[in-house]
């Protein structure tokens, strides 16, 4: 009974094991995919993905989910036609495998929360029929038999490929006495599922094969090109750590620095131990880098989600028979996993635009004298603490005029505005709006450039654009590297304490007493180089007793409507912010961020000046003022 | 099948004999379950957020951890004694947050039977009825069990800052 029920415990790790695996794989394949449409001679892609295909399938077999095992086999006949050069690679035979990519990946993602997921692969089986129709003979009905004749020699530290019976384990058993240690391996595989791991077999051919068998040949050729590839270029050896672990090690770590904060302050007066005083500072050190270690454990590369975005601009573009290149830059770039997960959305938005909107069709390019190909880069780069994305187009570029009259029509602009083209363009982020005259099915159903604008804000990013009319446009996004982390200014008001984020002050100013004049109605202002700005008090704001005005400093905080001055008695420091979390139970309280503890080991709310003051950025009661222009850099 | 049956004995031990932490608000006892608490520490230096009900103290750094703090006075509507040295905080875990109770002093750990336990009886206490679980009758004294449940409402503190 117990050990029924390990076996299954042990079963169910097994699955586990191979979906996270092939996931990995998964993402191996887009990639190589996308770069056989543009080198199909390569021999080395449809190597690849052969060799990829064939570790999916035999490992979804060994752990007993047939129907992957089927579809993959099934895509593996056509890959193999393909190595064979029996069939060219089409358009088509691209497209067909890059749904058979799909109907895998849609499998796996489905199979991780249900090991009994059956899904209906009929009809990409049938298209892979279509594709293998149009050439010879079944593949898999000669198989078997050439790999009988085979003479392996497995490298018995390394797995062989598992429960691969199509192809090895049935004529395993008839193989001659060398064959004992596959034997044994297989044996295994078969009753328990052992090995479910990709990890790429080492096979070396002993004896060449028999030429009348290539397919077989090539199967072996695979692996051991493989196998010189990991010997030769010694890959960074990795392994997975829970998520968990990682933030609980950072929230350590994060504790650490506060005390360590504590330390350093008593140093040289509390602490008058030279040894002490000494170790104290190498210990700093020393803890910097831990510290910075440990941040990077959350970092990821773009590679992934970029490669998602070539494949959006192939279906895209081919939809729409468009030509576009996409061009990836700097997909090494690393990202917090958070931003990671949500910068995906707003990118695919972005590119989806630049192919759909901003993009001329073929004829419409030739006419204005641009390359019949149109050109994207999305490019990706650090600067500062910041990750600075950009998606750049070579299309027909945003007409500002085109934008204020729809804003215009939609009553979200004044028409005795005077705005510069650039700012015009930014009306485009605005909700609700959108300049195509046609939905089309690929990109503009209704939510528009707004959302992207939000998801990006909302990850404590901005998103800025440039545009020239006819010469295309940028997309800027400038996000923060983590989110665990933002750069701050501690400031002082009304007696406590406050983190506010760094990024959202324009500008701080301070004010000599006398300085802010109040109207009638109550309300204070303040003279900023001719443009009269609202002064409010963050104290009075926060409910606390209010702000002495002698020496008191304004933060300048720069909404869409206008700008705002908050003051606050002092500036304490700026500084790198590790945010806590809240409770829920005061999570929601408008315009709490997080919390930070300060040095002194007490918390101190970090605020979103933006959220917090979200009432005077946007009401309208006030007298407008000249707003200021969004000073726009690329 | 071994951590389950471990498992099951836990339950079964504390369906039978419940251990609770006695405290004092004001000049009476009160108790809550021993297992909902994380720990007790001296009152910590708070942090204030404004606009929120007068028993909601503010919030405080638990070794890293940012852990809200309520008056437990304040919020059974007990008339605190002077403010004393003895004052402590209770944190509690509940449901998915972790929020510190402010009390007057700790009094002891005690142990009963659930049996034992007898129903909110017409005594003239200065709290809810609805707070109080049941009452457990020592020698002498009478200790409230207080139901936390319905004393930490946090949809109620969720409304309150959500307005």
């Amino acid at each position: 009974m117990s050990d029924h029920l390990r076996m299954d415990d042990f079963e169910i790790e097994l699955k586990n094991d191979f979906l996270t695996e092939a996931k990995d794989l998964l993402t191996q394949i887009e990639d190589v995919f996308l770069r056989l449409e543009t080198a199909r001679e390569d021999q080395n892609i449809i190597n690849e993905i052969f060799r990829i295909a064939h570790n999916i399938k035999g490992a979804s077999k060994a752990v007993g989910f047939n129907q992957l095992s089927e579809l993959t086999h099934c895509a593996e006949n056509l890959i193999l036609k393909i190595k064979e050069k029996e069939i060219p690679v089409t358009d088509e035979v691209v497209t067909v495998l890059l749904s058979f990519k799909d109907a895998v990946n849609d499998m796996v993602d489905k199979l991780s929360s249900d090991f009994d997921y059956t899904a209906n692969i009929d009809d990409v089986k049938a298209k892979i029929q279509v594709c293998l129709d149009g050439k010879g003979s079944s593949l898999n009905a000669v198989l078997p038999e050439q790999v009988q004749q085979e003479q392996l020699l497995i490298d018995p530290d390394l797995h062989a490929p598992v429960a691969d019976d199509a192809v090895f384990s049935e004529d395993i058993v008839i193989a001659p006495p060398e064959n004992d240690e596959r034997f044994v391996e297989d044996g295994l595989s078969d009753d328990v599922g052992v090995n479910t791991s990709l990890v790429q077999p080492v096979v070396q051919v002993r004896e060449s094969v028999i030429p009348s068998a290539p397919a077989a040949v090539d199967a072996v050729e695979v692996a051991s090109e493989t196998a010189d590839r990991q010997n030769s270029s010694q890959v960074d050896e990795t392994i997975r750590v829970k998520i968990s672990r990682i933030n609980k090690l950072n929230d350590s770590v994060g504790e650490l620095a506060i005390l360590q904060n504590v330390l350093n302050q008593r140093r040289f007066t509390y602490i008058t131990d030279p040894l002490s005083n000494k170790t104290i500072s190498q210990m700093m050190k020393l803890f910097k880098e831990v510290q910075e270690i440990s941040m990077a454990l959350r970092m990821l590369p773009l590679k992934q989600t970029f490669q998602k975005m070539s494949r959006i601009v192939r279906d895209t573009s081919k939809t729409l028979d468009k030509n576009v290149n996409l061009q990836l830059i700097g997909e090494d770039t690393e990202v917090d996993k958070t931003v990671l997960e949500r910068l995906s959305d707003p990118l695919v938005h972005l590119v989806r635009n630049a192919v759909d909107h901003a993009m001329e069709d073929k004829n419409e390019r030739l006419l204005s004298k641009k390359p019949e190909t149109g050109s994207i880069i999305l490019s990706a780069n650090h600067e500062g603490s910041n990750l600075i994305l950009q998606v750049k187009d070579d299309g027909r570029g945003i007409d500002h005029n085109k934008i204020k009259k729809k804003a215009i029509d939609k009553g979200i602009l004044s028409p005795e505005k005077n705005l510069s083209p650039q700012e015009l363009i930014q009306y485009i982020f605005h909700p609700g709006f959108s300049t195509k005259e046609n939905v089309t099915e690929v990109s503009g159903r209704g939510v528009g450039l707004d959302v992207v604008k939000t998801n990006i804000e909302s990850l404590g990013g901005e998103v800025r654009l440039e545009s020239e009319i006819g010469r295309g446009s940028v997309f800027k996004i400038i996000l923060p590297l983590t989110l665990a982390i933002i750069d701050g200014l501690v400031v002082v008001s009304g007696g406590n304490g406050f983190v506010v984020p760094l990024g959202q002050i324009t500008e701080l100013i301070r004010v000599e007493k006398g300085k802010l004049s109040k109207f009638t109605g109550g309300g204070l202002f303040f003279n900023l180089r001719g443009d009269v700005i609202p002064v409010y008090n963050m104290s009075e704001k926060f409910g606390l007793k209010s702000t002495s005005e002698e020496a008191a400093i304004l933060i300048l905080l720069k909404g869409q409507k206008r700008t705002i001055g908050i003051l606050i008695n002092n500036v304490i420091n700026q500084q790198q912010i590790v945010i806590k979390k809240v409770g829920d139970e005061i999570k929601n309280y408008p315009g709490v961020m997080g919390a930070a503890i300060m040095g002194d080991g007490k918390p101190a709310f970090i605020v979103d000046l933006f959220e917090f003051f979200n009432e005077e950025l946007m009401s309208d009661s006030i007298v407008d003022k000249k707003q200021y222009p969004a000073d726009i850099a690329i | 099948m071994g951590e389950k049956k471990i498992i099951e004995d836990k339950k079964y031990e504390n369906s039978a004999v419940n251990r609770y932490l006695e405290f004092i608000l004001g000049t009476e006892k009160y108790a809550v379950p021993l297992l909902s608490i994380k720990e007790v520490i001296p009152l910590p230096e708070t942090t204030i957020l404004p606009n929120c009900p007068d028993y909601f103290i503010g919030i405080m750094n638990l070794r890293g951890q940012i852990i809200s703090i309520i008056d437990l006075r304040k919020k059974l509507k007990i008339k605190s004694t002077v403010s004393n040295l003895e004052e402590a905080v209770v944190i509690v875990d509940f449901e998915t947050i972790s929020v510190g109770l402010i009390v007057d002093s700790i009094e002891r750990v005690i142990t009963f039977d659930e049996s034992k336990l007898s129903d909110v009886p017409q005594i003239k206490s200065q709290i809810n009825a609805k707070f109080i679980k049941g009452i457990f009758k020592d020698n002498e004294s009478l200790t409230i069990i207080l139901d936390l449940l319905n004393v930490l409402n946090i949809d109620d503190i969720k409304k309150i800052v959500k307005k």
